[in-house]
């Protein structure tokens, strides 16, 4: 591959910046190869608006200074004409003024740009940002973050700085404040701190007797309780139900269920019943005790607990 | 012939098994204290001394309160009975 020296000149030139055509072009001496078609061709140029508009007033002529002078009238700029012209000039000028201003007070043209857009670092965006850097504009939020200072504060930073002046509140420290929960952790480290002496003096507090032995547990295990059974009836809470008890009973319901008077007596049980209906159940309740008791051998004997049934009416 | 299993209640092989069945394992199974039944078979007999038809002789403040509603709860009116059965029959033995 053959490079002529033209081309590596123009190689290094483009590479250290320059162009070919700088110093070298003119329209006298052109360049043999400063042709446009062999270079490439320039990236088009936005054209952005500009924001300042222009401004051309109108052409101001000398002022005659002898001619007002010398006829005494007050002082004025210029002839009729001139002056019709300056102040239809400076009208414009008012007017081209007032559109400029609006368009600075425009919300886009307000908005200051970030220091980082300042300084020509890329925008970032609001969440990539980090924290403490958010809150470092030096002029707005700064001052907004910074809160009068209280009178209070004010007169004490100024009047005492480590005494506490008279009738005004303790400033709380943070380890005092009520909030903290560590309150009482530190208070118990203040006081074991105080209470404990060292060796020296630990030495002098030994007691001179020595403490008392415990005698007996003080902490006694409570017995094992019975088994009891947790689906049998709560109504008889006297007794302790066992495996034996459990299994008649399951029985005698079975056997019971046979009756129609026990449906019965289960449906009204918890119904507010007379003392007529309330002498049926009792009448079947004693039926069902003469029956399943005293009829058999190995059974106890119902009997009532009242004394007085036991003398009987005279 | 095959062979056919009958399950056979527990409660018909009681007297066989020796089980003591007591007041406690008939009150258990309706659910209810032993002082229940007490009261009712106290209350049945002076009933019978002193209710409609009684025996001694019939009193009327028992006959009021056979169709009485209860007031408040059913318990409570049959203990009211209960005390005035006993009033009169402490009164009749007194006398």
């Amino acid at each position: 591959m053959v490079h002529s020296l033209p081309h590596i000149i123009r190689f290094f030139a483009y590479s250290f910046g320059f162009t070919w055509s700088i110093g070298s072009f003119s329209p006298n001496h052109p360049h043999p190869q400063s042709d446009s078609s062999k270079f490439p061709p320039e990236p088009p140029r936005v054209l952005t608006p500009s924001v300042t508009p222009r401004y051309d007033p109108a052409p101001v002529e000398p002022m005659d200074h002898h001619h007002s002078l010398s006829t005494g009238s007050p002082l004025t700029l210029g002839s009729d004409s001139a002056k019709r012209k300056r102040s239809d000039g400076s009208r414009l000028a008012l007017v081209e003024m007032h559109d400029q201003a609006s368009s600075y007070m425009s919300p886009q043209s307000v908005r200051a740009p970030s220091p980082a857009k300042a300084q020509g670092h890329p925008p970032v965006h609001p969440s990539k940002k980090p924290r403490h850097t958010a809150s470092l504009d030096p002029d707005t939020e700064i001052s907004n973050v910074r809160a009068e200072p209280h009178p209070w504060t004010h007169t004490y930073d100024r009047s005492a700085s480590n005494t506490n002046p008279v009738g005004s509140p303790e400033p709380v420290s943070p380890a005092r404040s009520p909030d903290v929960g560590n309150e009482t952790d530190l208070d118990v480290s203040a006081q074991e701190r105080e209470s404990d002496p060292s060796p020296h003096q630990r030495q002098r507090f030994l007691p001179l007797s020595p403490p008392p032995q415990q005698t007996h547990l003080q902490v006694t295990e409570s017995p094992p309780k019975p088994q009891t059974i947790s689906t049998l009836p709560t109504g008889s809470n006297s007794h302790t139900w066992t495996e034996d008890d459990k299994n008649l009973i399951e029985q005698l319901k079975w056997h019971m269920s046979m009756d129609p008077g026990y449906n019965e007596f289960l449906e009204s049980r918890y119904k507010q019943l007379t003392m007529h209906e309330q002498l049926k159940h009792y009448t079947y309740i004693a039926k069902q005790l003469e029956e399943y008791t005293c009829g058999r051998t190995n059974a106890k004997k119902v009997r009532t607990s009242s004394p007085i049934l036991s003398r009987g009416p005279n | 012939m095959p062979r056919r299993f009958v399950l056979v209640p527990l409660f018909f092989l009681v007297d066989q098994i020796n089980f003591s069945l007591s007041q406690m394992h008939v009150m258990g199974v309706f659910n209810l204290p032993e002082s229940w039944a007490d009261m009712a078979q106290e209350t049945l007999q002076l009933f019978a001394f002193y209710g409609p038809g009684g025996s001694e002789f019939e009193d009327r403040r028992i006959i009021d309160m056979m169709d009485e509603i209860p007031p408040i709860t059913g318990k409570i009116q049959a203990s009211k009975f209960l005390d005035r059965l006993r009033q009169l029959h402490r009164e009749q033995n007194d006398d």
